[in-house]
């Protein structure tokens, strides 16, 4: 049968027998936004703040600074919510807008070169970090290795050039599509297949000499 | 059943990867790594960084962390932008009105600078001296209409359209109006 029991059914809405924001897609959220109803943003925000955050902290390296241009993503979606076509994805859109704000911090980076603290640090962490401040039911060699393998394939993700690990970042640990990574890095399919094809050789002739 | 090398098998392993082959190419691949060595080392490469990669990504964060500064900082972009056009707003009517004051200006000023030019082309008419007769009664009062200056608050005369409600002005006689006059 059918019918939804009167429970499920009043979890499913609000007290207005509006259905809840969580259980929306991504465009209805935006369109109940749109229609006045504030928390929506909130909803958008709680759905995309961990994917951004990985996404341009891949794609910048460096996780202060990605925290940045998260929060001006957010601001520029919010501005500009009334633009947004809603015949497409709301996540491609705002990816869209995290690679563009990424892409050009990596521009001015290159125009100012300049040694990042928090790199720095990053380093001293990995390599001068007492053994014993770790979790004494592991075997230290298990967790040096572990973190040496670490520490390697996050290099091997700085590696790539730019345009290679972008789609790297977006097609292996966002899951999206090849049409998808095509709009939001505004190139042709043909060439984001290609780019991924050489990421990921890349990558595996990077960390192979780590792995068995 | 499809047959691959080693360099056949790196060209295919995007797509096989993203699942974007066949069946018949798809097994083609798994015969090809069983058999050989290097491509299912690669396979392995692949699959381990990309797991290490996942394993590392960011926790998700309780909803205020992100909100409240988010919050504050879109307030303070729009209080920024709407400053921002406030001031080009303010200075584009400084202009106008610098303008319109030139241009009246120089209106003005338009007889004066013509006086010298065409001074000798204005035509000059001597009118006649007017004769006014001395009035034999003098001048009617005029009856107070409306508001009239009062001494203290009680003397208020409301005007007509409070006194007589609003259906007397928006009634069909608007004759009415004349006789609205003060009694007094």
């Amino acid at each position: 049968m059918g019918h939804t029991s009167p429970i499920l059914a009043d979890r499913r809405t609000t007290s207005q027998g509006r259905t809840r924001l969580a259980e929306l897609e991504d465009n209805q959220v935006v369109q109940r936004f749109l229609d006045g109803e504030q928390r929506a943003f909130n909803e958008l925000v709680y759905r995309y703040d961990k994917r951004l955050q990985n996404f341009v902290y891949r794609t910048i390296g460096d996780r202060e600074r990605a925290e940045d241009l998260i929060q001006e993503t957010f601001v520029r979606v919010y501005r500009h919510i009334h633009r947004f076509d809603q015949t497409r994805k709301f996540s491609t859109w705002i990816y869209t807008i995290a690679g563009n704000l990424a892409k050009n911090e990596l521009r001015n980076r290159s125009r100012n070169p300049l040694v990042l603290f928090q790199s720095l640090m990053k380093n001293w962490e990995a390599d001068f970090r007492p053994l014993e401040w770790e979790d004494p039911k592991t075997r230290p060699d298990d967790l040096y290795r572990k973190r040496f393998l670490r520490q390697k394939v996050d290099e091997a993700v700085s590696l790539l050039s730019e345009h290679h690990r972008v789609v790297f970042v977006l097609r292996e640990l966002h899951g999206k599509t090849y049409e998808e990574i095509a709009e939001i890095t505004d190139c042709t399919l043909g060439t984001v297949k290609s780019r991924l094809n050489r990421a990921r050789n890349r990558f595996a002739r990077i960390i192979a000499p780590m792995i068995k | 059943m499809l047959e691959l090398n080693c360099r056949r098998f790196f060209e295919t392993y995007s797509d096989y990867r993203d699942g974007g082959l066949g069946i018949a190419a798809q097994t083609a691949v798994h015969a090809h790594m069983a058999s050989c060595e290097a491509c299912r080392r690669y396979d392995r490469v692949i699959r381990t960084g990309v797991s290490v990669l996942r394993a590392e990504e960011a926790p998700a964060r309780r909803r205020n962390v992100r909100l409240i500064p988010l919050r504050n900082r879109a307030w303070a972009t729009e209080r920024r932008e709407s400053m921002a056009l406030g001031s080009a707003g303010s200075g584009i009517a400084t202009l106008g009105m610098a303008l319109v004051a030139v241009v009246l200006g120089s209106f003005a000023w338009l007889p004066l600078v013509g006086a010298g030019t065409s001074a000798a082309a204005t035509p000059e008419f001597e009118m006649a001296p007017v004769v006014a007769a001395a009035p034999e009664s003098p001048v009617p009062a005029r009856p107070a209409v409306g508001l009239r200056p009062t001494r203290s608050t009680d003397d208020v005369i409301w005007p007509p359209l409070l006194v007589h409600g609003s259906s007397w002005f928006t009634g069909p006689n608007t004759q009415g109006l004349a006789a609205e006059v003060d009694p007094d």
